[in-house]
């Protein structure tokens, strides 16, 4: 996953397609730009929100209202790369003028492309509404705003500041960050699933077998349901967050929990406690065992539910 | 044998036994007695040469790419948990970890925090303090270790200037 590089945000985009719509006043946005069937479009905003839809055209269709104070809107790129952003004033502040500093109003985008384009989204305090996008990438980067993604990227990443995270549909692949954000994932995702976070909770119900799961944090709690595919591993990690993990029906794995001081309770194996001190321990077997299913805690509870 | 059978293992060798005295004492005065002072902790290998700046800089990328580029090339992370010496080594990497990570922190400009970011950035110094402690009762967790690694990574990210200024 690319790291957070909001100078590369803020840099300009030099092309030929360039067009730029200052606001005076809040002004409604009505622009329409070409876009192949495999490009990426870029989209930046502040603040306000960000509406990203996949529709039946074959052009990328920019609507939306422009906030007071707004530099404008600059729309760059050409059909393999478009780049849209709201611009705002530069007051010396830096990335964050945007956030606190500026004293223009929040701007919302609504942005109409082609299911097929993949997506780069960058917020601070917008928040970020993504539906039916089907590209090969969708990427959001936000540091408040919430990040609701309805899509089926083959590759989806979303990384948060403090901004929760929910995300349904589909995906090959997923990894989701965040430090304080909440996670709620309730995606198909097929291969592996990657969500790890600092405090925020995360909440994973996943719709279809997985192959590979690592959900990780420090003082998060975490709730699991995820069915795992034939060989699948699952590492889920906690320093103080409690962990509940439900097994699917049918689950065929190698069941193996540990916590240094917390309490450990299992519907399936037999769970070994310390003679001397806390901690306890969990070593099973489903059916065949062809999985691994590990879960780790430091003085979190972990609690296995069976199936 | 991966990590949890070693656990086990290791397990299976205790045997309860009660001391005759209380030596509770005599342990801590003997841990205090045995603190390393700070320009003795270990640091990491791989930027031992380096000049403060340089160091930095790379400190920022290692932290930012994975634990992976901080462990010895040679050695998995399998290997690393089948070695005897793992809890040790983890040990010295967690401290010249902890000591870089202090380095790059410094290294860069002061720049004033956002109030809409301090209380993030309070939180993941919390959470590296939590882990650091964590760690010292559990040196052998090299999940410990990777969360530090990332919360430090994630620190020195919203640290930098390209963010605040």
């Amino acid at each position: 996953m690319r790291t957070f590089c909001p100078a590369a945000i803020t840099s300009l985009f030099v092309s030929s397609l360039l067009a730029i719509t200052s606001a005076q006043a809040s002004e409604p946005i009505n622009e329409t730009r070409e876009i192949a069937t495999d490009g990426t479009v870029e989209i930046e905003n502040v603040r306000g929100s960000i509406r990203v839809e996949a529709s039946n055209r074959a052009d990328v269709v920019i609507t939306g209202t422009l906030g007071q104070g707004v530099e404008g809107l600059r729309i760059s790129g050409d059909s393999q790369h478009l780049k849209i952003a709201v611009e705002y004033p530069d007051s010396g502040g830096g990335w964050f003028a945007g956030w606190g500093g500026s004293k223009a109003e929040s701007s919302d985008l609504r942005i109409q492309l082609p299911a097929t384009v993949s997506i780069d989204v960058s917020s601070v305090s917008a928040s970020v509404e993504v539906t039916g996008s089907a590209g090969k990438h969708s990427e959001i980067d936000s540091v408040s705003g919430r990040v609701e993604y309805t899509g089926s990227a083959d590759e989806l990443e979303i990384e948060t500041v403090s901004g929760d995270i929910a995300v349904s549909g589909s995906a090959i692949n997923a990894s989701l960050q965040s430090v304080s954000g909440r996670m709620d994932v309730k995606a198909a995702v097929t291969e592996r699933l990657v969500a790890e976070s600092v405090s925020g909770d995360v909440n994973v119900g996943a719709q279809r077998p997985l192959q590979r799961l690592q959900v990780s944090t420090v003082s998060g709690d975490l709730q699991l349901s995820a069915p795992a595919a034939d060989g699948a591993r699952f590492d889920i990690e906690s320093l103080s967050g409690d962990v509940l993990l439900q097994l699917a029906p049918g689950t065929s794995a190698r069941v193996r929990a540990e916590t240094f001081s917390g309490d450990l309770s299992s519907d399936v194996g037999s769970v070994e406690r310390e003679e001397h001190g806390p901690g306890a321990h969990l070593d099973t077997q489903l059916l065949d065992g062809d999985g691994d299913i590990r879960v780790e805690s430091f003085s979190g509870g972990i609690r296995v539910r069976g199936n | 044998m991966n990590e949890f059978e070693l656990r086990r293992q290791l397990r299976e060798l205790r045997q309860g036994r009660k001391p005759g005295r209380d030596l509770w004492a005599e342990i801590a005065t003997r841990i205090a007695s045995e603190q390393l002072p700070a320009s003795k902790v270990p640091t990491l290998r791989r930027w031992s040469g380096f000049g403060p700046a340089m160091a930095a800089s790379g400190i920022v990328a290692a932290l930012l790419l994975g634990l992976a580029n901080l462990l010895p090339a040679e050695m998995s992370e399998e290997g690393l948990r089948r070695s005897p010496e793992t809890a040790s080594m983890l040990s010295r990497d967690a401290d010249g970890l902890a000591l870089e990570y202090q380095a790059a922190l410094t290294s860069l400009p002061p720049v004033a925090v956002p109030p809409e970011l301090q209380s993030t950035l309070q939180l993941l110094d919390s959470s590296a303090e939590q882990l650091q402690l964590a760690l010292r009762q559990q040196p052998q967790s090299l999940f410990l270790l990777e969360q530090l690694r990332r919360v430090y990574a994630r620190r020195l990210q919203l640290s930098r200037p390209t963010w605040l200024s």
